[in-house]
């Protein structure tokens, strides 16, 4: 059995998620926004709007397997539950694949934020 | 990292041989953060053949390195820079605070959310549609265990027709959103007139009236 990088997860949850129709962005999470926002350097524009910042995985809390948190900013137009189901089965699906190509399928529970619906021409 | 994290955190990590700090976390390899930081710190791990070898406790390692190198860059940093640093990290705070709760959007079966910031802003716009109302505040609470949201709505609204009349308008155009658009469950919305809307102007001269005063 391969050792599941947690790294490689975000990016194929994030790629998952914005694959979903309806999808205008992943919201980065706080602590990714403050690291970057502490970056010495202040050049780090792409790790700032890397889309494995809106997303957090890591070991379930209260039983085992894996726990996927999306927080995806929404494009308006379309009913935010009917996305929102469709960013958790497509993620829950990618990641449950990546994790049956590396011979190391375990439960996946995946989480569902929505932070925004972008209106006109401030989609993200 | 700790941030992010409202969950709790497991009372017994498997390989706690000292106290824990508080909020420590345990990697999926079983090792706490803080002995893993630590041993980095002490230049230990060439000693232990499980970090060497460890993607988790690699990857932690470098995580924090990051951190570090920030933090150690940023007290050399002189006033002004550390206040527009305090300003960004504010306005960032500030950012994640309006965001508001996150309310149960109505799956039972899943766990999908939706924050209160961005819900608002549809039940306002719904609430605006209606001619002689505009919404002055919005706010959303989960209601019992499940997936029932409560709105509570102030309004203003103009006095050319009775208020109930209005208000039924806005309740139903509310709930009517809340289904269409977002797909929340909402079991009631509270509406207090707070305010007096001005009658609309009258149509400027040379356009049509329609039949007179």
């Amino acid at each position: 059995m391969t050792a599941v990088r947690p790294a490689t997860l975000l990016g194929i949850a994030a790629e998952a998620a914005l694959a979903v129709p309806g999808v205008a962005g992943l919201h980065p999470r706080l602590s990714r926004r403050l690291a970057a926002a502490a970056s010495p350097t202040r050049t780090d524009v792409a790790h700032r709007a890397s889309p494995e910042a809106g997303i957090r995985a890591g070991r379930a809390p209260d039983r085992p397997g894996w726990h996927i948190e999306v927080r995806c900013v929404l494009a308006e137009g379309r009913r935010a539950l009917d996305v929102a189901r469709n960013v958790h089965d497509r993620v829950g699906a990618a990641v449950l694949s990546h994790l049956a190509a590396l011979d190391a399928v375990e439960p996946v529970t995946v989480e569902v934020a929505v932070t925004r619906i972008a209106t006109g021409q401030d989609v993200a | 990292m700790a941030l992010d994290d409202p969950h709790p955190r497991p009372p017994d990590p498997p390989e706690a041989d000292g106290r824990p700090f508080e909020g420590d976390e345990v990697l999926p390899c079983g090792r706490l953060l803080s002995r893993v930081w630590e041993q980095e710190c002490d230049a230990l791990p060439a000693t232990d053949p499980h970090t060497v070898s460890c993607p988790y406790c690699r990857e932690a390692v470098e995580g924090l390195a990051t951190v570090n190198a920030a933090t150690r860059a940023l007290r050399a940093e002189h006033a002004p820079r550390l206040h527009a640093l305090a300003d960004r990290v504010m306005n960032i705070v500030r950012a994640e605070v309006r965001l508001g709760r996150l309310l149960p959007l109505a799956d039972p079966d899943r766990d999908l959310r939706i924050a209160e910031s961005a819900a608002a802003k549809v039940l306002r716009r719904a609430a605006d549609t209606v001619p002689g109302a505009r919404a002055a505040g919005c706010r959303l609470a989960p209601e019992g265990e499940g997936t029932d949201v409560r709105v509570t709505m102030t309004l203003a609204a103009a006095l050319d027709r009775p208020l109930p009349d209005r208000v039924h308008q806005v309740r139903r155009s509310v709930l009517h959103s809340a289904g269409q658009d977002l797909g929340l469950a909402v079991t009631a919305v509270d509406i207090t007139v707070v305010d007096v809307l001005e009658p609309e102007p009258p149509p400027g001269p040379g356009l049509p009236t329609g039949g007179g005063a």
